[in-house]
């Protein structure tokens, strides 16, 4: 059941630099802080950086390995604390924040999740979901004025 | 003048939407690039064409246009408005912060995307590790070319700055 509390298992994965460049050229990011190490370097970055997308799709494709039901994104709240570099081993975590019924057929969650290295946090972001709650439910399904996201409830990150 | 004053012709960017793009009809083949470079298996970007989903975290992709073009112009520049803003107020360098989205319709293979972009706020100077510098936040607005319908809003804070000489 997805309530409050509930403790997404952690994932890990290791940044490559092909994450990181394919990322962005994928999301037509041509930004050479993705890709050209020297420019980055030059930025004084530790080497190319992953984008913003990458690490939304990231947290994202986490959120909905995790629920198995269909799942659509709502709103996110990214809050980028160190660059993500090549060869850096990411540990993904995540909670559920809260929950609420949006009639019978789906649920509101909110989740703040993080990748972390180290121990360090190096990417925090609040998404609101709306998840599944019955096979056959498809929140992608749902008409204009049936799409009404609540706010982000954003914490202090 | 103050250095935390805001120069007029910085100012007179606040107001309207502006830099409006258009993208090209959104495609299978671009979702399933983005999804095989994310590593996310979720089936909405993998099915056919007719019930794709393009990846919410792809929205941003559709308001930056091509870096080349074959008639020797000069490619434009995604988020001109950020651009305008870095270096009218002299920050060679920034980086995004932080960044908040709301999602509406979802994008699918064949739907082109109209973004524009608004400023909305230019803070007072502060100093952080990579230098001097201030944050600006700008919103992007993302909707159908052919209808108008709202596909989602962005909203990024970045940090502008000089790099630090220590450093």
């Amino acid at each position: 059941m997805i309530a409050a509390g509930l403790i997404l298992p952690p994932q890990r994965r290791i940044a490559s630099a092909r994450h990181i460049i394919s990322g962005a050229i994928a999301s037509r990011d041509w930004q050479p802080q993705h890709h050209d190490d020297a420019h980055a370097r030059a930025m004084r970055l530790p080497g190319v950086i992953m984008n913003t997308p990458t690490q939304i799709a990231w947290f994202q494709a986490y959120v909905t390995d995790w629920s198995r039901a269909k799942a659509r994104a709502a709103r996110w709240r990214l809050n980028m604390k160190k660059p993500i570099v090549a060869e850096t081993e990411i540990t993904l975590e995540g909670s559920v924040a809260s929950a609420e019924p949006m009639g019978l057929d789906f649920l509101w969650v909110w989740l703040d999740c993080r990748m972390l290295s180290e121990a360090r946090e190096f990417s925090v972001a609040r998404m609101l979901f709306c998840i599944a709650r019955q096979d056959g439910a498809d929140p992608w399904a749902l008409t204009k004025d049936a799409w009404a996201p609540p706010p982000l409830q954003v914490p202090a990150i | 003048m103050d250095s935390a004053a805001i120069p007029d012709d910085v100012a007179a960017l606040f107001g309207d939407e502006r830099y409006v793009e258009f993208s090209d009809a959104v495609e299978a083949g671009a979702i399933r690039t983005f999804a095989a470079a994310v590593e996310d298996s979720n089936p909405a970007f993998w099915c056919a064409p007719e019930a794709m989903i393009a990846p919410p975290a792809l929205l941003s992709a559709w308001s930056r246009p091509l870096p080349w073009s074959p008639d020797g112009s000069a490619p434009k520049r995604g988020l001109e408005l950020h651009f305008k803003i870095k270096e009218r107020l002299g920050m060679p360098r920034a980086v995004v912060a932080s960044a908040e989205t709301e999602l509406h319709a979802p994008i699918r293979p064949g739907d082109r995307v109209k973004s524009g972009q608004k400023l909305l706020s230019i803070e007072v100077p502060t100093e952080t590790k990579l230098g001097a510098g201030r944050y600006w936040t700008i919103e992007i607005i993302y909707r159908c070319a052919a209808t108008g319908r709202l596909f989602g809003i962005e909203t990024l804070r970045f940090f502008g700055y000089r790099p630090s000489e220590a450093s």
